[in-house]
């Protein structure tokens, strides 16, 4: 068999229709939230002393310094297009434009600056490469099959994902085969912050095992680990329908691990975003059985169904109410969220809200999509008002002022953060010191 | 379909193996090396700056943190070369810059002290 052949019996085999499904709307639903959770309160480093360096050379070239709101900006942008395709909006032609034009700005959200260099991040963005790829009938328009049975579909932008996951672990076990991963170095350096593993090394010291065993066993687990789920991933790669024995062994082995593997990096606290969540969702959705995925999408549908029914004849004045509802809700997210390019998310939203109009669709389709994009506006404005996302965002922007020697602004910067703090936690004290450092008459 | 899977594929089984065949091993952004052993030591850096006044180069310390924001500092203390490079190059704005070094104090991951080392940098044009 020659290796095209290969390729295309992996990448054109029969997938369950239940499983792609859940993976489009669980990792956009996922990614909405680490948008806004995890990335927006950074935003405050962009621009900062003038320096930048984009991930690509042509990008420093092309674009301006990038700041803060240009940051934020593409962020709201993306979270709102994210959250959008995670409730299936919007449909028809512009869909594809969405889900194209959030691969583009959250790629660009991370090759801006190196600033943000997690690599989990480039990961997310050959997911929704993957993803912007997929073709209706395969997506969300698509049958995911009743309970009983799966439903299988040709979702070669699935499968191409498969492959590129089973790729991410391969380099991981390779990057991993050095000496201070294997004989347990790095595994040490990890515990020396907090001594999670302590436990673990206690136990095993009092079973008889020597230090030096504990750890070269320990670096050789994580090592083998990164193996067994790249080859579970490439598994399901070359034989998706899982007629193999073989096949559906190390799938089952590849998620017991990759689960084992990402809430032991979460147990450790490695500061890693939200990149563990999401390799266990790919993990449940791709190596896991179908079953609860059928079921999950089967309810789903219903419900779109039912609710497809109830507006197909409504008339104008629901679609005018809904509308006028966005507006109003634009205004209000622009108001209530103290961010900078606030404003970006009621502008996407109501883009979101407008494209039924461009496309043509049914008077019930115009008033599903406005109101699902008024669930998305609200669901957004209430992440950013209701978390810490304000209270970090200006923390972190007080700590740098603080450090570049500006106490007046770090001052406004603490004060504003105070006003957004969790009732545990405040910038109180860090506030006091620096106006402690100001020229008497400035306190 | 297929040729267009096969190329996607292939890049992202290519832009790591750069990492692996070339000299930046500081760079491991694209090559999937999340937790590497480069990435388990612990390193600060320090930055010196000679500048030309009334004819005269004087050296003196930079306190980085003052100047550029901390993420940017731990990419030096990281040696990541397009930082390096940018970094200088920003300095070397200033006219009375002439040239500039940067020492990097590591340890490894078991807690050794690795050697220092040093990067030095002259602004093009300047004496």
């Amino acid at each position: 068999m020659t290796a095209s052949n290969l390729m295309g019996r992996g990448l054109f085999g029969s997938v369950e229709a239940a499983r792609t499904l859940a993976l489009e709307r669980l990792v956009y639903g996922l990614l909405a939230f680490d948008l806004l959770v995890e990335m927006a309160p950074h935003g405050s480093r962009y621009g900062v002393g003038g320096m930048n360096v984009a991930h690509f050379g042509w990008l420093d070239a092309l674009q301006p310094l990038p700041t803060g709101a240009t940051y934020l900006a593409v962020v709201f942008a993306s979270a709102v297009l994210s959250m959008g395709l995670a409730l299936g909006l919007p449909r028809g032609h512009g869909g594809a434009l969405s889900r194209w034009a959030l691969f583009a700005l959250y790629t660009y959200a991370w090759a801006m600056s190196q600033l943000d260099s997690y690599q989990h991040h480039v990961f997310l963005s050959i997911v929704l490469f993957a993803l912007a790829l997929t073709e209706r009938g395969a997506g969300p328009s698509g049958d995911g099959g009743a309970p009983r049975g799966p439903i299988w579909v040709c979702a070669w932008s699935y499968q191409m994902l498969m492959a590129s996951i089973a790729i991410v672990y391969g380099y991981t076990g390779l990057s991993k085969m050095e000496e201070p991963w294997r004989m347990g170095d790095v595994l040490i350096r990890i515990n020396a912050s907090d001594g999670r593993l302590e436990p673990f090394r206690e136990f095993a010291l009092s079973a008889g095992l020597g230090e030096e065993t504990f750890w070269w066993i320990g670096g050789h687990l994580v090592v083998a680990a990164q193996w067994v789920i790249a080859l579970a991933y490439l598994a399901v790669f070359f034989d998706p329908q899982r007629q193999r024995r073989a096949t559906r062994l190390l799938a089952l082995a590849g998620l017991l691990t990759a689960l084992g593997f990402h809430l032991g990096a979460e147990y450790l606290e490695l500061r890693i975003g939200w990149f563990s969540v999401y390799m266990i969702l790919l993990a449940l959705i791709s190596l896991g059985p179908g079953a609860p995925w059928r079921l999950a999408v089967s309810k789903a549908q219903t419900l779109a169904q039912r609710v497809a029914r109830a507006t197909d004849g409504a008339g104008t004045a629901p679609t005018v109410v809904a509308l006028l509802a966005l507006g109003a809700a634009a205004l209000a997210s622009a108001s209530l969220v103290s961010l900078p390019a606030a404003v970006a998310i009621g502008a996407v939203a109501l883009c979101l809200a407008a494209a039924p109009w461009v496309f043509e669709a049914s008077g019930g389709e115009r008033l599903r999509v406005a109101a699902t994009a008024l669930v998305v506006l609200v669901l957004v404005t209430v992440s950013l008002t209701q978390g810490r996302i304000h209270y970090d965002y200006f923390r972190f922007l007080g700590g740098d002022l603080t450090r570049r020697g500006d106490p007046v602004a770090a001052l406004e910067a603490y004060g504003i953060a105070n006003t957004w703090a969790p009732e545990s936690e405040d910038r109180r004290a860090k506030a006091a010191k620096v106006r402690r450092s100001l020229p008497r008459s400035m306190r | 379909v297929l040729a267009l899977a096969s190329v996607a594929l292939l890049v992202q089984l290519l832009v790591p193996m750069t990492y692996y065949v070339g000299e930046a091993s500081a760079d491991e952004r694209f090559a999937w090396r999340m937790f590497s052993s480069r990435r388990a030591e612990t390193c600060t850096v320090d930055a010196w700056e000679t500048r030309s006044e009334a004819g005269e180069g004087k050296t003196s310390r930079l306190r980085l943190s003052a100047l550029i924001h901390r993420a940017w500092i731990h990419g030096l203390s990281r040696r990541r070369p397009a930082i390096v490079a940018r970094y200088f190059q920003w300095r070397c704005e200033s006219e009375a810059v002439t040239s500039l070094r940067l020492v990097r104090h590591c340890r490894s991951a078991t807690g050794e002290a690795l050697p220092d080392d040093a990067i030095e940098h002259r602004c093009l044009g300047r004496p």
